[in-house]
């Protein structure tokens, strides 16, 4: 039992540790960070004072990097619910060191992937107008409704389960944070003090949650696929969008947890916790995930470039061969071939070769975002030239500024926030020793 | 197996000779046939119609033999004949083309006739009354237990179950010694944000003449009829045929379109989704009242000045407005 609460008291002090964070780099880290959100910013006053001709999104092509950015990331939205719900639900044990931050990454994507809808709207007035006068035919209205109830559920979700570690902060940060940190923990712990009412409380309302996250999450990307499916557009006339964007939604919401996991261990010293064998089941994940992906492409583009309709042709040829073969093939290569080989491979199966294999999973998953939407607008539905789209500086910087701030956003997240679920982690190592315990206790057969 | 298939050819080509003479002397002529049609004088647009044809050769029917049904029609300036309906001839010789009158301009009619003693078409003319105009859907579906309500009912389980989990939590701060009373704003302002969030989408949902349109297909805010794929449903704009008026009711219905009053009030004045009714007992009582009307943009329109809209055609929208039935 003493060597538990050694246990315990250590990773205590490695979940507090992260509130005292400071020093040079990491001042630089936030400061860099910063600016780039805030010039972001000086961009989108420029888009507000000249309107939407400010980006290079015209009538043919209407949607850009924004919708790109905005789909990519309520897909990586899914490494929270996934990780987390599911793995919950299944009650995988080595889940519960990763799992706060896969629920924050949740939070914080959805938070940068509503603000591009937003951004792309031009005015926002007309978020407003919208919600008055919206009409719920319309998928664009199905998908704001969805990520509202996500985000309400993935906020509820996130902080439902930190409320334990949110007492601990309030019962050990006293004189080491400001006061307004610890008038935040004593709103937020909201009394807790661990007695067994508290406790069944807390489990029903974790239970309803993780059972209700999951097909919300599932609708939700649907929904976004919809988005597009329900468009008359050539290169979106899928049935399997539904299926294609949720399973890209997890491959790269897992692929980007993975790379923030990564990041955390290094900086706040979780080795102990979060363990290379972390990394090996999320890497099988991924190449599940990798495999599911490509037997997608496979079944959207064999059929449709069986038949081979005029307009398919046209999508065909500037996806495989023309204007957009560059970006498909490092897609399916980079993106999906390469890192299922990383994996499957034991030498490369490393932390370091997981998370090169991750990188090239998000890039690549935003690059076939940027495909669907800008290739499939190109298509022409009349027999005029094909358009062009190539984003202007406002729209890069907005996108620069969008993962900035997913990246300022979850480093504040670990810095006021425990990042850790101690309580739980705390609760699978004593199960653990208790039937460690009781298996020594048994007789030998 | 090519001397084989060589010789085949070779006997194929000897035989066609042959074949071409026997055509020549055992066909009757062409344009033998005689086609006899019956069809109405008149058709309403709208109007299901049967047009038969009796097609005999020297006092025999013709049994077997293709008619076919087209009426003159034009596309991007391009105009041609049109087939509407196809049959065969039957032991009487006779065949019965059916079709549907959907527009006025189509009266100029052919009936084509290809059988095995040749080739003959005759023509004749239908006049065509104006009726309504029909729409041929191209979208959409309608599955009858598949209705909005079950979006309301989901939306409703989803946002209860939320809801409940953040309810849940009231009871933590509760439980505490000595009861701790900051606390117990957090779940409170959680389970309060909730309850308006939801409570403010269905509101949204339910009330808005767009959304509540749809909720209820057949009440006035029906904009956007509802029809099965490939379904024919009654199409209530302006149509081409209805010419009793005068010149300045004629301008005034173009004016009427044209500066955007028909999207809101409709193109008929009576069933508005945005602007509400302005025919019968909403009519405007004088050309004078309409005029400051459009001038000050009453209840959220839009005021159009003197450079969009003169008096003059004020005056004529009046007119038109005058012709409108109360319930069209």
């Amino acid at each position: 039992m003493a060597a538990l609460t050694t246990w315990e008291s250590t990773l205590k002090e490695r979940a507090l540790a992260p509130t005292q964070a400071s020093g040079r780099l990491y001042t630089a880290w936030l400061a860099g960070l910063g600016l780039v959100v805030a010039w972001g910013f000086v961009a989108y006053i420029y888009q507000w004072r000249n309107g939407l001709y400010a980006t290079d999104m015209r009538d043919r092509i209407s949607w850009g990097l924004y919708i790109s950015a905005f789909v990519f990331f309520i897909g990586i939205s899914h490494a929270g619910t996934l990780i987390s719900a599911i793995l919950r639900a299944s009650n995988a044990g080595w889940r519960s060191p990763i799992t706060r931050i896969a629920e924050s990454i949740t939070v914080v994507s959805l938070i940068s992937g509503a603000l591009f809808v937003i951004v792309d709207m031009g005015r926002p007035d007309r978020l407003y107008q919208f919600w008055l006068n919206g009409n719920w035919q319309s998928p664009l209205m199905w998908d704001m409704m969805a990520i509202t109830i996500y985000l309400t559920a993935s906020v509820v979700y996130l902080y439902v389960p930190m409320i334990p570690d949110l007492a601990m902060f309030r019962d050990n940060l006293e004189g080491r944070v400001s006061r307004f940190q610890m008038w935040l923990y004593q709103s937020l712990a909201i009394g807790w003090d661990n007695n067994e009412t508290q406790r069944r409380s807390l489990a029903k309302s974790i239970t309803v949650l993780m059972v209700l996250i999951i097909p919300i999450a599932v609708s939700v990307h649907t929904v976004v696929s919809w988005i597009f499916a329900m468009t008359l557009r050539v290169s979106w006339n899928s049935t399997i969008f539904g299926f294609f964007f949720v399973s890209g939604a997890i491959y790269s919401g897992v692929a980007t947890l993975i790379i923030v996991l990564a990041v955390m261990r290094r900086i706040y010293h979780l080795e102990e916790y979060i363990t290379p064998t972390h990394f090996k089941y999320l890497s099988y994940l991924l190449a599940t995930m990798s495999l599911v992906m490509i037997y997608g492409n496979a079944s959207e583009y064999i059929t449709k470039g069986f038949k081979m309709t005029e307009e398919d042709r046209f999508a065909f040829e500037q996806l495989f061969a023309g204007d957009f073969a560059s970006m498909y093939w490092f897609y399916f290569f980079g993106g999906l071939v390469l890192p299922a080989l990383i994996v499957a491979f034991k030498p490369t199966r490393t932390i370091v070769g997981v998370v090169i294999a991750s990188v090239f999973v998000d890039i690549a998953m935003f690059i076939e975002r940027y495909f669907i939407v800008v290739a499939g607008l190109r298509v022409p539905t009349m027999p005029y030239e094909p358009s062009s789209y190539s984003p202007t500086w406002v729209e890069w910087s907005i996108l620069a500024s969008g993962f900035a701030g997913f990246m300022l956003l979850l480093t504040l997240f670990a810095r006021f926030f425990p990042i850790l679920a101690v309580w739980e982690m705390t609760e699978e190592r004593t199960s653990d020793q208790t039937s460690q315990h009781d298996r020594e206790l048994e007789p030998a057969p | 197996m090519s001397t084989c298939n060589a010789k085949k050819a070779l006997a194929v080509l000897a035989t066609l000779p042959l074949v071409l003479l026997l055509t020549v002397f055992v066909s009757p002529a062409a344009g033998a046939s005689n086609i006899e049609v019956q069809a109405p004088d008149q058709v309403t647009v709208g109007e299901s119609v049967t047009v038969t044809v009796t097609v005999t050769n020297a006092g025999e029917p013709v049994v077997g033999g293709e008619v076919a049904l087209a009426f003159v029609g034009g596309v991007g300036g391009e105009s041609g004949w049109v087939v509407v309906a196809t049959a065969t001839t039957d032991a009487t010789g006779s065949a019965s083309l059916e079709y549907l009158q959907r527009a006025l301009d189509a009266t100029r009619m052919r009936v084509e006739y290809f059988g095995p003693d040749g080739q003959e078409n005759t023509e004749f003319n239908i006049v065509i009354v104006d009726g309504p105009q029909l729409h041929q859907s191209d979208a959409g579906a309608d599955i009858p237990i598949l209705g909005v309500w079950w979006l309301v009912v989901v939306l409703a389980v989803v946002w209860v179950l939320i809801g409940l989990a953040a309810w849940r939590l009231l009871s933590i701060p509760r439980s505490t010694r000595p009861a701790a009373r900051l606390a117990r704003f957090v779940p409170r302002l959680m389970v309060g944000f909730i309850i308006f969030t939801a409570v403010g989408m269905f509101v949204v949902i339910l009330t808005k003449p767009e959304s509540h349109a749809n909720l209820d297909p057949g009440q006035e805010f029906d904009r956007t009829p509802r029809a099965l794929v490939g379904q024919v449903y009654e199409y209530p704009g302006l149509t081409a045929g209805d010419l009793a008026q005068t010149s300045n009711e004629l301008d005034g219905r173009q004016l009427y379109v044209q500066a955007g009053c028909a999207s809101c009030h409709s193109v008929g004045g009576d069933v508005g989704a945005v602007g509400g009714s302005i025919v019968g007992e909403d009519a405007p009582r004088s050309v004078q009242s309409l005029i400051d009307e459009i001038r000050e943009g009453p209840k959220g329109m839009p005021a159009f000045s003197e450079g969009t809209l003169t008096e003059a055609e004020i005056e004529k929208i009046f007119d038109y407005l005058q012709t409108l039935p109360a319930n069209s």
